[in-house]
């Protein structure tokens, strides 16, 4: 038998496995056979993150990020992001009103509880900043006024690995910004088939109603803020990112901002998971979604042909766990 | 292959190892010559080592010098084989290898010959320095000058002789070390030639390893290391580092280096082990006594025969001499008593009496700073001679070598010493000695002593003052533990007043409830003597000699402990001979009228105990005037031996008038069988028992650990944290591997799989898990009560699904209790980690501290 610290933690958390698999029902409904992409992205909205989905072209990112946005009922705007896009066609612009003889400021898309900036390496620098500003801080400030996000507020930057004319790299600082980079991949031969199917003749995402509301994701966000990570997780969640900063096949380490959005992630996954404390498990789950992308390898691993992926599994396979 | 850096070494090496001869040899000369040795040799070694054209002509002129005895003294034998020499030398030039390892032996010898010529045959040489025919006769005679002090106990005196055979030994192995470590590059096994020379004062009958060897043991071993030291860096200088190591960078001092630190910290590891077994080695052994190396040095016995000591004192030399495997000649001589009385004629050499500065036995003739001539005959204190209890007896002695500043061993009590060996007479403490300066060889004497043979009537009547010189120097005992040596002085001697008989109540409970043993396992501290009486009751003849002394004192008796010799062994002519084995210690005790009276409380006869010693008939037998033994005690005149005492009373009587029957076969019979018992001990049931601890340990432990794991939880979060280890022991017991990494879920996922688990098993395992993620994670607890039998299940489970070998390492020898000495031997190691830190420290700061080489 379990004893229980509080009986409201316990509903909210039913509640939000429960929230949780309808959205993900409703995901999966769309973009078949990919329910480890789903839960990390679920993981990201429940743990107030930003995800960076990097992957090949039409596997399927858009997709997700509007299913994900219409399964909970909220606003979703999508920025196709080119060279030529300007800071302020994200963030909004102040325009003279000829009425009322004032500037009156016209929101842009980054108003919106899911934000899908598709490409966003297509984007200069300038207008790549001015996105990561917002999505850092939650808030938009133009000509000196300061506009609040609502939450929940996620940004699902897509981008493609395959070098391209025309893309300016996400830098490491902004990297860093994202809670997770994760990719679909390639459906597997039955998902494909059954993609094929549904698809073909009608659109699933028109049909896709609704779950849950912004309001209930806003509740369930601060129940995974309640989940328990005890003295040796937390203690584990350094070692692995100390680990990578000693680490002398890496050439840049994980910060503490990452050690702060693994934690979070680890809450929003054991949350998922239905319970309200983090286990070892939970870590090592995350450890590569949330580290890789913001990890530099050294020129040995490069020449190795070594991925940051792969350098950070074994770091993981390696660790000792903490004990009490 | 010129290498000086190693010569030098291995010429270091063997100057350290020579100080252990310091346990044997006294002075210091031999020292200086044997280094000078070295350091020649060294040279040798480097002429040899030089190129072949220098190396052949040294070798040419070395043997043309040392040959010159053989071409000029022999005729022409001598002068073709001489010739021949010198030609195999040169012939060396050309490169030949059979010439050239001629030339490299004949080098060392030669360069060794001409350097023992100079030292020791410098007068019969040519212009002091050449050898002749003359000077090696000479060299080659000295030694056997040198054989009768290599006979006497160590150190030995270094004469001349002496001093030649020590450094020609020294010269011989720096030849050897030399060649192995430096010709050969073999410095490990240049250790053998080293330990050769350290065997030398081991194999001469030393007795303990003393605190001076022990320090010359680890200069020796510094010496060695030193060598081996060197040898590595040439190593590395010459083909770099042979272990590939990962390179540091940062160090304290600046400098990027190989890391040795690993390599270090294993030297360090093996230091460790080595020394911890050193220690627990013959510590654990039941028959070694290894040197107590924390005792208080000069503690309360000194020289008296605790255990060990590190003094050469009489009392220590006599277990030396008892021990000796073959009997060595001290002395023979013939003597006009009777067999029968001179069987009971000892014959005394140092006389000890108690210091209570010093709180030890100490040689009373030691503080003879002057040497009279005494007037003859010699009117011995309290010995009234020509008495009707003092019988002249003549004694002729003829002692094979008569080391110098000791005594001559004579009968007790000499009034006169002729012969020619009686040139240097002495007096001290009431007795008349030989005490020569020098060395005497085949010395003869010719002793005339009043012997005493008082009767225990005569003894017991006595009642004579007691001379207050005597009681003041002999009768006071203020050492360790004296009250409760006296409680057991009177115990002993219960209910009587006269000394005679607490004498004799002495003596006869020493040869009652005591065994003779060489071996009498004492502590080797201050109080050793009432452990001997209390608890140990085992000894020879010094702690016997000693606590009768001590106790007598305690009872009002003035005392002192003789050293010297028994009668011996009488041969076939009449003659009495005298081995080392009849090497003695009695206790003496002054009777006014008789002088010093010999008591024997040490157990007699080859099979109990002393072979040749007696005790003295006047306390055996009953010598009652003309009073005829009657077996009645009570109708004896002897008043102590009242009617209705004790049972010590009862043996009193027992004591005068069955003395010879109550010399206790029963009782003394026993406690001879368990002495020849114990010394018999068979050694191999405490190997035995021992040996099945050690295989049974790791079972054992996994036991005890198992228990206290369980039995130290109490709390649901303990439990399960308890269950986690057993789980992880009894994994690690059936050679099911886990990573570090693995959480509770996972390694519920592997163990399944690699173990087979079936589904019940597999759940105990998943509540195991589930209960250690709750209590290591959570706030909350799962109840731990059933953990116990979960892991349990998962142990049979998992022994049920292993193989017969697996299942039996499990239980004899469980890996987990393996791998936690393993992991608490590599703590220990890691302990010694701070070197590692602190040495760059050290080296910069020293370096700062040094002047600064001019660039």
């Amino acid at each position: 038998m379990v004893t229980h610290t509080g009986q409201s933690a316990d509903r909210s958390l039913d509640e939000l496995v429960d929230v949780a698999r309808q959205v993900s029902a409703a995901v999966q409904s769309v973009i078949a056979g990919k329910p480890d992409a789903v839960r990390l992205a679920l993981t990201v909205l429940l743990a107030e993150g930003h995800i960076l989905i990097e992957d090949v072209p039409g596997v399927g990112k858009t997709m997700m990020a509007k299913a994900l946005a219409r399964s909970i009922d909220c606003s979703v705007r999508r920025v196709q992001f080119t060279p030529d896009l300007l800071p302020s066609d994200i963030t909004g612009v102040s325009a003279f009103n000829q009425e009322i003889r004032e500037f009156e400021f016209k929101p842009g898309p980054i108003f919106a509880n899911v934000v899908l900036g598709d490409e966003i390496n297509r984007a200069s620098p300038k207008t790549q900043s001015a996105l990561l500003e917002s999505m850092e801080e939650r808030q938009v400030t133009v000509d000196g006024t300061t506009y609040p996000l609502s939450p929940p507020f996620m940004v699902i930057a897509t981008q493609n690995p395959v070098e391209m004319e025309g893309t300016y790299p996400l830098p490491e600082a902004q990297r860093d910004r994202f809670m997770i980079r994760l990719s679909i991949g390639y459906p597997d031969r039955d998902s494909e088939m059954l993609m094929l199917d549904s698809h073909g003749s009608s659109e699933p995402l028109d049909d896709l109603k609704p779950v849950a509301q912004a309001s209930d994701i806003r509740a369930l966000v601060a129940a995974v803020r309640e989940v328990h990570v005890s003295g040796p997780i937390r203690q584990y969640i350094i070692d692995v990112v100390t680990a990578t900063r000693s680490s002398a096949e890496l050439r840049l380490g994980a910060s503490p901002r990452a050690a702060l959005h693994l934690m979070r992630a680890s809450r929003a996954y054991a949350a998922l998971d239905g319970r309200d404390f983090v286990i070892p498990d939970d870590v090592q789950a995350l450890a590569v979604p949330v580290l890789a992308h913001r990890l530099l390898p050294s020129t040995a691993a490069m020449v190795g042909r070594e991925l940051p992926d792969q350098i950070l599994t074994t770091i993981v396979r390696r660790l000792p766990l903490p004990s009490r | 292959m010129m290498n000086h850096r190693l010569t030098a070494a291995a010429a270091l090496a063997t100057v350290c190892a020579s100080f252990s001869l310091f346990a044997v040899l006294s002075g210091a000369s031999w020292l200086i010559q044997g280094i000078g040795a070295i350091v020649l040799i060294a040279l040798a070694g480097t002429l040899t080592r030089a190129a072949t054209a220098p190396a052949a002509i040294g070798a040419t002129i070395a043997v043309l010098i040392a040959s010159v005895p053989l071409m000029v003294g022999f005729g022409w034998a001598g002068l073709i084989g001489g010739l021949a020499l010198i030609a195999v030398a040169a012939l060396s030039a050309t490169g030949n290898r059979t010439a050239r390892g001629f030339a490299m032996l004949a080098t060392y010898c030669s360069f060794l010959l001409i350097y023992l010529n100079i030292l020791f045959a410098d007068a019969h040489s040519y212009l002091w320095v050449i050898p002749s025919r003359a000077s090696v006769t000479h060299l080659l005679r000295l030694p056997s000058q040198a054989s009768p002090e290599f006979h006497s106990s160590p150190p030995v005196t270094a004469t001349r002789p002496v001093d030649l055979v020590a450094v020609a030994g020294i010269g011989a192995v720096a030849i050897i070390v030399d060649y192995i470590a430096v010709r050969l590059r073999r410095p490990a096994l240049a250790g053998l030639p080293l330990l050769l020379l350290f065997s030398v004062p081991v194999a001469s009958n030393l007795k303990g390893f003393s605190f001076g060897q022990s320090i010359s043991f680890a200069i020796a071993v510094a010496g060695y290391l030193t060598l081996l030291s060197t040898d590595g860096r040439q190593r590395l200088r010459m083909w770099g580092r042979l272990v590939t190591v990962r390179r540091i960078t940062g160090a304290d001092d600046g400098v990027t280096g190989p890391d040795t630190r690993d390599l270090a910290a294993t030297g360090r590891r093996v230091g460790l082990a080595a020394i911890c077994l050193a220690i627990a080695i013959p510590i654990a052994l039941p028959t070694s006594k290894p040197h107590d190396i924390f005792s208080k040095l000069g503690n309360g016995t000194g020289g008296s025969g605790g255990g060990s000591s590190d003094e050469t004192s009489p009392l220590t030399d006599i277990q030396q001499d008892l021990t000796e495997g073959k009997p060595l000649a001290i002395l023979s001589y013939t003597t006009s008593e009777d067999a029968q009385q001179a069987r009971q004629q000892y014959l005394g050499q140092w006389v000890m009496n108690y210091d209570q500065a010093s709180q030890s036995w100490e040689v009373d003739y030691g503080k003879a700073q002057s040497i009279l001539p005494p007037r003859m005959p010699y009117l011995v204190p309290g010995v009234q001679a020509g008495t009707t209890s003092t019988n002249s007896v003549t004694t002729s002695l003829d002692i094979g070598l008569q080391p110098a500043q000791t005594p001559v061993p004579v009968p007790y009590a000499p009034t006169r010493i002729t012969g020619p060996g009686a040139k240097q007479l002495a007096e001290e403490s009431g007795t008349l000695m030989v005490l020569a300066d020098d060395q005497q060889k085949n010395m003869r004497v010719t002793v005339t002593s009043e012997v005493t043979d008082p009767t225990a009537t005569q003894l017991y009547d006595d009642a004579q003052l007691m001379p207050p010189s005597i009681q003041n120097a002999f009768g006071n005992y203020k050492g360790p533990d004296a009250s409760q040596l006296r409680s057991i002085a009177y115990k002993y001697t219960n209910g009587t007043t006269d000394p005679f008989l607490e004498a004799i109540d002495l003596q006869n409970w020493f040869r009652a409830d005591f065994a003779y043993s060489l071996k009498p396992d004492l502590p080797n501290t201050s109080g050793w003597l009432l452990d001997f009486l209390d608890k140990g009751r085992r000894g020879y003849c010094v702690q016997f000699a000693v606590a009768f002394a001590v106790l007598a004192r305690l009872v009002g008796i003035p005392s002192r402990v003789v050293v010297g010799f028994t009668a011996g062994t009488q041969s076939a002519d009449g003659t009495w001979q005298v081995t080392s084995h009849d090497a003695h210690a009695w206790p003496e005790l002054f009777f006014p009228g008789f002088g010093w009276v010999r008591f024997e409380p040490t157990p007699a006869g080859s099979a109990v105990g002393q072979g040749t010693a007696e005790a003295p008939a006047y306390t055996t037998k009953v010598h009652l005037g003309a009073v005829t033994p009657t077996p009645s005690p009570s109708s004896s005149t002897l008043p102590s031996t009242a009617p209705g005492k004790t049972s010590t009373d009862t043996l009193k009587g027992c004591h005068f008038l069955h003395a010879n029957a109550c010399r206790n076969p029963g009782a003394g019979g026993q406690s001879a069988a368990s002495s020849a018992g114990s010394d018999d001990f068979p050694i191999g049931i405490p190997i035995a028992i021992v040996a099945v601890l050690l295989l049974a340990s790791p079972a054992l432990g996994r036991w005890v650990t198992r228990r206290r794991r369980w039995m130290a939880s109490s709390t649901d979060s303990a439990l399960a944290l308890a269950a986690w280890s057993e789980l992880h022991d009894d994994l690690t017991d059936y050679g099911i591997d886990t990573l570090p990494s693995d959480s509770p879920r996972t390694t519920v996922i592997r163990v399944a799989e690699a173990a087979h688990l079936r589904p019940v098993p597999r759940q105990a395992l998943a509540r195991i898990a589930s209960a250690v993620e709750r209590a290591q994670y959570s706030l909350a607890t799962l109840p731990g009560a059933r953990l116990r039998t979960d892991v349990a299940a998962v142990r049979k489970a998992l022994a049920s699904n292993a193989t017969t070998p697996q299942r039996l390492r499990a239980l004899l020898l469980p890996p987990s209790t393996v791998a936690a000495v393993v992991g608490a031997l590599q703590s220990a190691g890691r302990a010694t980690s701070w070197i590692d830190s602190s040495w760059p420290t050290m080296r910069h700061q020293f370096r700062r501290i040094l002047p600064h080489r001019a660039s």
